[in-house]
């Protein structure tokens, strides 16, 4: 799964942030768990590189909060990265779509 | 379940150890390591068991940096390295991406257009023409640096301020950077303005000689021009920096 998940792997944290509002690291790798029932797992390794990316390219906004104490950064989408996570959705769905053609080529009948 | 003060602290000391150093990735992975050795506490495993678990997981992602140091970071020294890669990447692309969608401007092309009739003035004053490309240079740094500023700078200046009042061990708890930090952005426009007073001062200390010696004898109509000159390229690179710094801030 991890294989197939690496190119699409900040178009599901755009999503996700585009659903949520605003979302911090952890909670978006729980979130991930939650939808995928547990088959998709996003690592730490690989989601924080991610989130920084995007915060570079200001399609990501970071805001700080303390919380129990201690800090915690949250992401949410900026409206200049509203027009990227849009192109983002609408061109993995399509991709979705057309490898299901190719997987079940009798269901497109 | 909630974990105590004391192992909150035990957290950070174990980022610190892990070789982490900048205060804005170490908060944050101290909170996702608070709440994920949180919920496998919840699960039954005791704050060890958790712990190793948890640094595992970041142990598991191996990247290797040989650009930054040619030696292999692992886990999460290695996110902290990749987490200022990418914002000085960001600053370096920012930047050319400013210069070409700007070249042409109104207020660029009449800031060049004053540059070389200014800099025909200094050239028959005598004094050297190379202060043009300097003045351009500095103008141009001094984007550059308003845009490292606000990508990696506040990451890199929190840095350098901890280190600066505080031991190594404590550095991350009991400094409030934040206050810090607002004193530096509000005086942040002097600190971007600090090369056109270098360049100022040093072209003083240079030419200050050089006048001295002319005055004396005659006065010499080109070079009060050419000093008129270079005070106002002064003033056309720094119009340049705040027309740049308000279409970076767009």
């Amino acid at each position: 799964m991890e294989k197939h998940l690496k190119g699409s792997l900040s178009t599901i944290v755009l999503k996700l942030l585009d659903d949520n509002g605003r979302m911090y690291g952890y909670e978006i790798t729980q979130k991930v768990k939650e939808l995928t029932s547990g088959d998709i797992h996003i690592t730490e390794g690989a989601l924080y590189p991610i989130l920084h990316k995007l915060e570079a390219e200001e399609v990501l906004f970071a805001e700080t909060e303390k919380v129990d104490g201690r800090i915690r950064k949250y992401y949410r989408i900026t409206p200049k990265g509203n027009a990227t996570v849009r192109d983002r959705v609408a061109e993995l769905r399509a991709f979705a779509e057309n490898l299901n053609l190719i997987l079940n080529p009798k269901a497109s009948f | 379940m909630k974990l105590t003060a004391e192992q909150s602290k035990y957290i950070i000391d174990y980022l610190i150890n892990e070789g982490l150093e900048y205060k804005e990735f170490i908060d944050e992975m101290h909170d996702h390591l608070i709440d994920s050795i949180e919920a496998k506490m919840s699960d039954g495993l005791n704050f060890a068991q958790a712990l190793g678990e948890t640094g595992g997981a970041f142990e598991n992602e191996i990247y290797r940096t040989w650009k930054l140091d040619f030696l292999p970071a692992r886990g999460l020294r290695d996110l902290e390295k990749k987490y200022l890669k990418v914002y000085a990447k960001g600053t370096t692309q920012k930047f050319y991406q400013l210069l070409k969608s700007d070249p042409f401007s109104i207020v660029n092309v009449l800031i060049m257009c004053v540059i070389v009739i200014l800099g025909v003035a200094i050239h028959r004053s005598g004094i050297s023409a190379l202060w043009l490309v300097f003045a351009s240079i500095v103008s141009y740094l001094s984007v550059f640096f308003y845009l490292f500023y606000k990508s990696v700078g506040k990451v890199v200046l929190s840095h350098a301020i901890i280190n600066f009042i505080s031991n190594k061990r404590d550095r991350v708890r009991t400094v409030d950077v934040d206050a810090v930090l607002k004193i530096f952005q509000s005086i942040s426009h002097l600190i971007f303005l600090m090369p056109y007073f270098i360049f100022l001062a040093s072209s003083f200390a240079i030419y200050f000689p050089i006048i001295n010696e002319v005055l004396t004898p005659t006065v010499n109509a080109y070079l009060s021009l050419g000093l008129l000159a270079v005070l106002l390229i002064y003033s056309a690179a720094m119009l340049q920096f705040i027309h740049r710094k308000k279409l970076v801030e767009k």
